[in-house]
C-alpha cells in the first residue's frame, strides 16, 4: 500500500494488469519534478469497448499510466476534479480545411502541404477545442492530386504542432481518368529519368574503367599516382520532381507510400474509379483503394454502391446525415448502410464551420438511431479516424501507453444536447467552458 | 337572339319568294363508319347518318333509319369516324399574342378578351386541323384577375359577332403559380386577400343592382362597368375559370371561389400533386376539373411518375377535362394532351369525353355543343380512326354546319 | 482567285461551321463532333440518294444450327413466345430470341433453349429493337460515356422506360447501360456542324473558297500520283496549310466526315445541298422543316434528314412560293428514298410535367409522322435502323438479327399505340430496366389491367423507414 491501492472491479480485471506494468513508471513519476495528474469523471468510455462509472485516469510523465476506477491517488497528485462528465478520448477530425487561407492548385502537386496555408496565429484552434477535436487532419485545396494531408494538435500553444506530416493523398475533381493517367506518367517518367541516367552511368563508369586499365596496360611502369587516387565516384541521381515523389513512391511500392483519399462526389465515379485506376498498369492488379470521402453523401444514390465499398472493406470518411434516395424524399442513412456492409466508418461535419463541428456528436448520435452501436458511432470521431491518419499508437482510445487527449461532456456524448465542458490536450485542460 | 335573327333570316329568304322545298338543299348528310356520339347514354353507331339543317343537328341514326331528304349533300365516308368538335376550356391564341396581358392592377375586374378577338387568325386554322370547334380565350395568369373570357368557333369567321358564341365566357382568375411576377412580387397571403376583396365588391354590387331591380332600393346604384359583367357570374349564367396548380392553392380556389362565393368554377390546369384533394372537390357537384397541359407529376415521396388526369380519375372526380393553355401546347395538340393523359394511365373513351361533353358542360354550354345530339350545333370532325391515337388524322371540320377544313385539299396538321 | 489570309479564312469558317448544341465545344477550333476510328471505314457517299440495300427477303430468323450445342459458361437470355418485330426483316409469330454473352445468337420460332438461360416469358408481348435516339441530353454521360456516365442516373432509367437503348450525346453514341460501365461507347460519331445560310453571305462564300481550294489540292495530288509513276523525284504539293478549318474541309472532301446540317427554310436547304452536289461530301440534314417543298433536290444530293414531323413553322404567306412545316413531310421524304430519322423537338426528358414532346415519347412523335401518311413500318425504322444508319452503328444495333447486339425491348402492345409501355429493356443481353420492378410507371397498367387500383399514397414518408 506504499504507492497506489487498487479496488479492482470484477469487470476491469485487465486494468490491474495494466497497472502493475505501469505501477514502476508511477513510482519513477514521483520522483521528477512533474506530479502525476489524475482525471476524475463520472464516467470513463475508453474507447476499448469498456465505460466505467465513476472513473479514474491517471496521467503520468506525458502519457496514460492508468484506467481505472475508485483508484486511491497520491496526495501530491494533481486532481481535475470532473464529477459529473463524461470523459472520452479527444476527437480527431480526419479532413478540415478550416481557418486556412485560401490558396489552392490544380493539377498534380503531392509535395504541396496545407502548412503553407496556415498561419498558426489565425488559426481558430479554439473552435477546434469547443468542439472536442484534439487532432485534425489539414486538408490542402485543389482539385487533382493537390498535396498531402497534415495531422496536426489542436492546442494553441503547441510549439511542436505536427502530428504527422502526411496522411494520405486526396484525389479530387472531374476528369478523373486525366489525372489519374497524367499523373502517373509523369511519376513513372521521373523513374524512367532516374534509371537512364544510372544506366548511363554505369556505362561511363565502365568505359572509364577500361579506359584507366587500357592506360594502365599503356603506362605499364610509369606510375601517376596523383590521377588514381581519385576516389571512386558515386551515382548521384537526378533531382526527381518533387511534386510526383509521393506517386513515384505509390509506384515503387514503398514502405512510406501514402494511401489516396478518394473523393468521389456522386456514386457513378465509385465505379469510375476503378476504370480510371486501371489505366496505370502498376496499379491494376493491387489492392483497390480503400479510403473513401463522400462530400455528395446527401445524394441517396449511394445507396447502389454500398455494397461495392463493403466488399473493399472501405473507410469512408462523411458527415453522418440521412439520404434521400435518388429523386425521392424516401430517407435512409447511407453511413450506418455502409457499416453494416463491412465499411469503416469516419464521421466529419456536415460543413466546414465551427457550428457544424459543434454539431458533429449530435449528428454522430443519429447514426446509432439507425442500427450503429455506440462504440462504432465513437470510434468513428475517435480511433477509425485516428487508424485512417496512422496514428492510432498516439490516440484515440483512452488506454494506458497513450496520449493523454481527452474531452470531457456534460452528460453522454451521445445524448443530444451534450455538450463539450474541457478538452485536454497532453494531460492539460486547454479549453474549459467554465472560463467562458 | 341568334333564334330571332334566325326567323328573320327565314323570313327575308321567303321574301325573296324561294320555294319552301328547297330547304332540303341546305341539308347536309353525313354517310360515315362510326359516330362516337358522347351524348349521354354514350351511344356509338357503326354505319351512321348525321343529318345537319340549318346548322344544327338534325338527325343521327343508323344508315337505314334515316331518311335522307331529297336534294340534299351527302357527304359519304364509310372509312371515317365522326366525333363531336373539341372544345377548349384554356385558350389564349383568340387574339394576338400581345393581347394576352394588361398589367394595370393586381385584379382587373372589367376587362374582356371580347375586344381582343381576332377571329380569323392563323391558329385557328390549325386549331380545325386538330378538330378544335370551340375555344374560351382567356386573359393570362399574370395578375389574379385578369378580365373576362370569350367564347369563340374555330370557323374563321370575318366578324367578332358571328365567331362569339358566349361573352362573358368565364371570369379569369388565376390563384398563384403566375401572378407572383406582378411588379411588387406579391405571395399567396396578399392575393388569397387581393382576390377575396375584389369579389366581395362585385358581389355587393350585384346585391345592391339586384335589390333596386326588384324594387327594394329606392335610389338606383350608380352603373359601374368594373362589376357590370360580375352579375352573371354571380347568377351562375358564368363561370370562373380558376388557373391552380399545387394542392394548397387548389384548396383556397374551392373553399373560396366556389363555396364562400358561390361561383361555378373550372379548375385549370389543376396539375402537379392537385390531385390529391379530389374529395374536396367532389363536395361541389358544380366544380369541373379541366386539367393540362401538364400531364405528368413526379412524385417524388414514392419515386413514381402520376399520370394527373388518371389520379383524378382515381380519386372519383368524373367531370373530368383536359386543356392545352394554347399556345403553351398548340391548340391542334389538344388531343395529344388527352393521348398523353391516356399513356400515363387513363382511359381513351374518358379522355376523348374530356376534350367534347366536359368542357362544354364545363362552359354551361352543353346545350349547343360537345355531343352529337339532335338540336345541338353540329360542329363535328370526321377522323380516320380513333382521335386520341396521334396515327388518326382529322380530315374534315365541320362547324355550324359548314364544312371549314377539308384536309384533302390542304392538310394542316 | 480571291486571295485571302489563312487566318481570316480559319475565322470565317469557324464561324461558318459552327452549331451551338454541341456541348464539347473548344470554342476556338473548328467543330468537330467526333473523330471517326479505324473500326469503320470512311463511309461511300450514296449516290442519286438510293435507300441503303433492302435487307435479304428471307433474313436470317431460320438460321437452324441443328440444335448447336450450348457453351457451358456463356451468359444466355432467351425471349420466348413473343412478336419479334426484327425491323430489317419479317415479323415472327410466338418467336423466341436466344442471347449469348451480349450478342443475338438465334432468332426463329423453336429454338432450343439451354436449360441455364434466364428466360422471359413473352407470350403476348412485343420486342423490337432498342430505340435509337438521334440525338439526346442526359440520358447517359457527355463526352466519351465511357469516362463520365452516372450509371445510377434517373435520366438513364427514364430513356429505357421510354425504349431507348442507344443515343447520340453529341459526341459519341452510347448505350443506357444502368449499374455498370460495361460496354457503354458504340462509336464516336463523324460529324461536322455545318453552317450555310444566306443570313450569313461571307461565312457562305469563304466556306465555299476553303472547299474549292481543298479540292484543289486534292486534285493536284492526284495528279501528283499519275506523275509519280513516271518520275519517282516528283515534287509532292504543298499541304503544311492544310490546317485547321482547311483539314476539316479535307475531311468532308475524302469522305472521311458527314455534315451535318442543321436547316430549316427550303432556301437554305436548297444551298446547303446544292454545296453538298457540288463538292460531293456526304451531309445529314437536321430539322428540313421545309424540305417536303423540295424532296427531289434532297434525295438528288443523297443526304439523310432528322425531323421532327409535328414540327411547327408558319408558312409565308405574302411569298409568291410554298414555305412552312407539313405534317406530311416524312411521307413525302420517304416516298422519294430519303433516309429518315426522326427525333422529338427535346432533347432531352422533362419530368416537369409537359409530357409528350421530350424523347420519353419517341414512339409518339413516329406515330405523328403516321398522321401525315408515312407508313408504319418507315416510322418504326426512322427511329431503330435509320438513326442507327445515320450514325454509323447500324453494325450492331437498330434493328433484330442474328451476331448484332441483344438490345432490345419488350413491349406490351404496338409500339406506336399511345397505351403502350416498355415492359423490359435489354442491352448487351442483361435486363437493364423492368417496369413491375421500377416503380416508377408500375401503377399503370400493370399486367395490362386499364383501371387499377390507385397506388398507395406514402406520404408523407415517416423518417427512418428501412430502404
Amino acid at each position: 500500500m506504499n504507492s497506489i491501492c487498487l479496488k479492482v472491479l470484477p469487470a476491469t480485471v485487465w486494468i490491474l494488469l495494466a497497472s502493475l506494468v505501469a505501477a514502476p513508471a508511477v513510482c519513477q513519476a514521483q520522483r521528477s519534478s512533474e506530479p502525476v495528474i489524475v482525471i476524475r469523471a463520472s464516467r470513463v468510455i475508453t474507447g476499448t469497448g469498456e465505460t466505467l462509472a465513476p472513473g479514474e485516469v491517471v496521467i503520468d510523465d506525458g502519457k496514460i499510466s492508468l484506467v481505472g476506477n475508485q483508484l486511491e491517488v497520491p496526495e501530491n497528485a494533481q486532481v481535475i476534479d470532473a464529477r459529473g462528465q463524461t470523459l472520452m478520448a479527444g476527437m480527431i477530425l480526419a479532413s478540415t480545411k478550416h481557418g486556412l487561407q485560401r490558396l489552392s492548385r490544380n493539377g498534380t502537386n503531392c509535395d504541396f502541404t496545407p502548412m503553407s496555408q496556415l498561419i498558426d496565429e489565425e488559426m481558430p484552434w479554439q473552435d477546434f477545442l469547443e468542439a472536442g477535436f484534439v487532432a485534425v487532419a489539414l486538408v490542402p485545396s485543389g482539385s487533382g492530386f493537390p498535396g498531402r494531408t497534415v495531422v496536426v494538435s489542436t492546442d494553441p500553444d503547441n510549439s511542436d504542432r505536427i502530428l504527422k506530416d502526411g496522411a494520405y493523398l486526396p484525389v479530387n475533381g472531374g476528369s478523373l481518368y486525366s489525372t489519374f493517367s497524367r499523373s502517373f506518367d509523369a511519376a513513372r517518367g521521373e523513374i524512367e529519368k532516374v534509371k537512364k541516367a544510372r544506366e548511363k552511368w554505369d556505362k561511363e563508369q565502365e568505359e572509364a574503367k577500361k579506359k584507366a586499365e587500357e592506360e594502365a596496360k599503356k603506362d605499364d611502369g610509369e606510375k601517376k599516382d596523383d590521377e588514381k587516387k581519385e576516389p571512386p565516384k558515386e551515382f548521384k541521381p537526378p533531382a526527381m520532381n518533387p511534386s510526383l515523389v509521393p506517386l513515384v513512391k505509390i509506384l515503387e511500392e514503398k514502405e512510406d507510400a501514402l494511401p489516396i483519399m478518394y473523393s468521389a462526389r456522386t456514386p457513378g465515379l465509385v465505379l469510375h474509379l476503378d476504370e480510371a485506376i486501371s489505366q496505370v498498369k502498376e496499379l491494376k492488379d493491387r489492392d483497390p483503394i480503400t479510403l473513401f470521402q463522400l462530400p455528395g453523401a446527401s445524394n441517396g444514390a449511394f445507396h447502389e454502391v454500398v455494397d461495392l465499398l463493403g466488399e473493399r472493406e472501405a473507410t469512408v470518411v462523411m458527415p453522418p446525415r440521412l439520404s434521400a434516395l435518388p429523386d425521392t424524399y424516401v430517407r435512409f442513412s447511407l453511413p450506418a448502410a455502409l457499416s453494416r456492409a463491412g465499411c469503416k466508418l469516419v464521421s466529419i461535419p456536415i460543413n466546414d464551420d465551427a457550428a457544424s463541428m459543434r454539431a458533429l456528436p449530435r449528428m454522430v448520435a443519429e447514426l446509432v438511431r439507425f442500427g450503429v452501436s455506440e462504440e462504432d458511432a465513437i470510434a468513428s470521431v475517435t480511433l477509425q479516424a485516428a487508424k485512417l491518419l496512422g496514428i492510432e499508437d498516439r490516440m484515440g482510445t483512452v488506454e494506458a501507453g497513450k496520449e493523454p487527449h481527452f474531452v470531457l461532456f456534460d452528460s453522454d456524448p451521445l445524448v443530444p444536447g451534450a455538450r463539450v465542458m474541457k478538452t485536454i490536450i497532453g494531460g492539460k485542460v486547454v479549453w474549459d467552458r467554465e472560463d467562458r | 337572339m341568334r333564334t330571332l335573327s334566325l326567323v328573320f333570316l327565314a323570313g327575308f329568304v321567303t321574301f325573296l319568294g324561294w320555294p319552301s322545298t328547297t330547304c332540303a338543299a341546305d341539308s347536309l348528310v353525313f354517310k360515315v363508319g362510326k359516330v362516337v356520339t358522347m351524348d349521354q347514354q354514350d351511344r356509338v353507331v357503326n354505319n351512321a347518318v348525321v343529318l345537319v339543317e340549318d346548322g344544327k343537328i338534325a338527325a343521327i341514326g343508323r344508315a337505314r333509319d334515316i331518311e335522307i331528304p331529297a336534294g340534299a349533300t351527302v357527304v359519304e365516308r364509310p372509312e371515317l369516324w365522326l366525333v363531336p368538335g373539341f372544345v377548349e376550356c384554356h385558350n389564349h391564341t383568340g387574339g394576338s399574342g400581345s393581347d394576352l396581358h394588361d398589367y394595370i392592377y393586381l385584379t382587373n375586374p372589367g376587362l374582356r378578351t371580347l375586344e381582343s378577338i381576332v377571329p380569323d387568325n392563323p391558329e385557328m386554322v390549325r386549331a380545325r386541323a386538330g378538330g378544335v370547334t370551340t375555344i374560351l380565350t382567356i386573359p393570362g395568369s399574370g395578375n389574379n384577375m385578369s378580365g373576362f373570357g370569350t367564347i369563340l368557333k374555330t370557323a374563321g369567321s370575318s366578324s367578332v359577332e358571328e365567331a362569339v358564341l358566349k361573352a362573358p365566357g368565364s371570369l379569369k382568375i388565376a390563384q398563384a403559380g403566375n401572378p407572383e411576377r406582378y411588379f411588387y412580387g406579391v405571395g399567396r397571403s396578399f392575393m388569397n386577400f387581393n382576390t377575396r376583396q375584389t369579389l366581395r365588391k362585385a358581389r355587393d354590387y350585384h346585391l345592391a343592382r339586384t335589390a333596386w331591380e326588384q324594387g327594394e332600393l329606392e335610389e338606383e346604384p350608380p352603373k359601374d362597368l368594373h362589376w357590370e359583367e360580375f352579375r352573371a357570374l354571380f347568377r351562375r349564367e358564368t363561370v370562373a375559370s380558376v388557373h391552380t396548380q399545387i394542392y394548397q392553392v387548389l384548396m383556397t380556389t374551392v373553399k373560396m371561389v366556389a363555396g364562400e362565393f358561390g361561383i361555378r368554377t373550372v379548375l385549370d390546369h389543376s396539375t402537379f400533386d392537385a390531385w390529391k384533394v379530389a374529395p374536396l372537390v367532389l363536395e361541389d357537384e358544380t366544380i369541373y376539373t379541366i386539367n393540362g397541359p401538364r400531364q405528368i407529376h413526379y412524385d417524388r415521396t414514392q419515386r413514381r411518375i402520376m399520370g394527373n388526369a388518371a389520379r383524378w380519375w382515381q380519386g372519383g372526380v368524373r367531370k373530368l377535362g383536359i386543356n392545352t393553355d394554347a399556345p403553351v401546347v398548340p391548340q391542334e395538340e389538344l388531343f395529344y394532351q388527352a393521348t398523353m393523359a391516356c399513356y400515363y394511365g387513363w382511359t381513351p373513351y374518358e379522355a376523348l369525353r374530356g376534350v367534347t361533353r366536359i368542357p362544354a358542360e364545363a362552359l354551361m354550354l352543353d346545350h349547343r355543343l360537345g355531343s352529337i345530339t339532335v338540336g345541338l350545333d353540329a360542329d363535328f370532325c370526321l377522323w380516320t380512326g380513333d382521335p386520341i391515337d396521334p396515327r388518326s388524322s382529322c380530315e374534315m371540320t365541320v362547324i355550324d354546319g359548314e364544312i371549314t377544313y377539308e384536309a384533302s385539299k390542304k392538310r394542316v396538321f | 482567285m480571291i486571295q485571302i489570309t489563312k487566318r481570316s479564312l480559319a475565322m470565317a469558317l469557324m464561324v461558318t461551321i459552327f452549331v451551338t448544341d454541341i456541348p464539347f465545344s473548344s470554342g476556338l477550333s473548328i467543330q468537330i463532333a467526333g473523330v471517326s476510328e479505324a473500326q469503320d471505314p470512311p463511309r461511300r457517299r450514296r449516290r442519286g440518294g438510293r435507300r441503303p440495300a433492302p435487307p435479304p427477303a428471307t433474313p436470317e430468323p431460320e438460321k437452324k444450327e441443328a440444335e448447336p450445342a450450348h457453351a457451358e459458361d456463356a451468359e444466355y437470355l432467351a425471349i420466348v413466345g413473343a412478336t419479334i418485330h426484327t425491323v430489317t426483316g419479317p415479323v415472327i409469330r410466338d418467336g423466341t430470341i436466344l442471347c449469348k454473352d451480349g450478342k443475338i445468337s438465334s432468332i426463329g420460332a423453336d429454338i432450343s433453349v439451354p436449360a441455364s438461360a434466364e428466360k422471359i416469358e413473352a407470350s403476348g408481348f412485343h420486342v423490337y429493337p432498342g430505340l435509337v435516339a438521334f440525338r439526346s441530353a442526359g440520358l447517359i454521360g457527355s463526352g466519351d460515356p465511357q469516362k463520365t456516365q452516372d450509371p445510377f442516373s434517373l435520366g438513364t432509367v427514364m430513356g429505357l422506360a421510354a425504349g431507348i437503348t442507344s443515343t447520340w450525346n453529341g459526341s459519341t453514341v452510347g448505350k443506357l447501360v444502368r449499374g455498370s460501365l460495361e460496354d457503354l461507347t458504340l462509336r464516336k460519331a463523324s460529324f461536322v456542324n455545318l453552317t450555310y445560310t444566306s443570313r450569313n453571305p461571307g461565312g457562305k462564300r469563304e466556306l465555299r473558297q476553303a472547299l474549292e481550294k481543298v479540292q484543289e489540292h486534292l486534285r493536284a495530288l492526284e495528279r501528283h500520283a499519275e506523275e509519280k509513276k513516271e518520275n519517282p523525284d516528283a515534287k509532292a504539293p504543298d499541304d503544311k496549310w492544310i490546317r485547321g478549318a482547311f483539314s476539316t474541309a479535307k475531311l468532308l472532301l475524302t469522305g472521311e466526315r458527314v455534315a451535318l446540317s442543321r436547316v430549316s427554310t427550303i432556301t437554305d436547304l436548297k444551298q446547303v445541298c446544292e454545296l453538298a452536289r457540288r463538292f460531293g461530301f456526304d451531309l445529314v440534314i437536321e430539322g428540313g422543316e421545309e424540305a417536303w417543298i423540295d424532296p427531289g433536290l434532297v434525295a438528288r444530293t443523297g443526304a439523310s434528314v432528322v425531323l421532327t414531323p409535328r414540327a411547327r413553322r408558319n408558312a409565308v404567306e405574302d411569298r409568291n412560293m410554298k414555305s412552312g412545316s407539313s405534317i406530311e413531310n416524312a411521307k413525302i421524304l420517304h416516298e422519294h428514298g430519303i433516309p429518315l430519322a426522326i427525333r422529338p423537338s427535346a432533347s432531352g426528358i422533362a419530368l416537369w410535367g409537359l409530357a409528350g414532346r421530350d424523347l420519353g415519347h419517341l414512339p409518339m412523335e413516329a406515330a405523328f409522322a403516321v398522321r401525315g401518311g408515312l407508313s408504319e413500318k418507315a416510322a418504326i425504322e426512322a427511329i431503330t435502323i435509320e438513326p442507327a444508319r445515320i450514325l454509323g452503328v447500324a453494325d450492331r444495333v437498330g434493328s433484330i438479327e442474328v451476331g448484332k447486339d441483344a438490345d432490345f425491348i419488350i413491349t406490351d402492345g404496338d409500339l406506336l399505340s399511345y397505351l403502350t409501355h416498355v415492359r423490359w429493356a435489354v442491352i448487351n443481353g442483361k435486363i437493364q430496366y423492368d417496369k413491375m420492378k421500377e416503380g416508377l410507371l408500375d401503377h399503370i397498367r400493370p399486367d395490362g389491367v386499364e383501371k387499377p387500383e390507385p397506388p398507395d399514397d406514402h406520404w408523407p414518408r415517416r423518417l427512418g423507414d428501412p430502404l
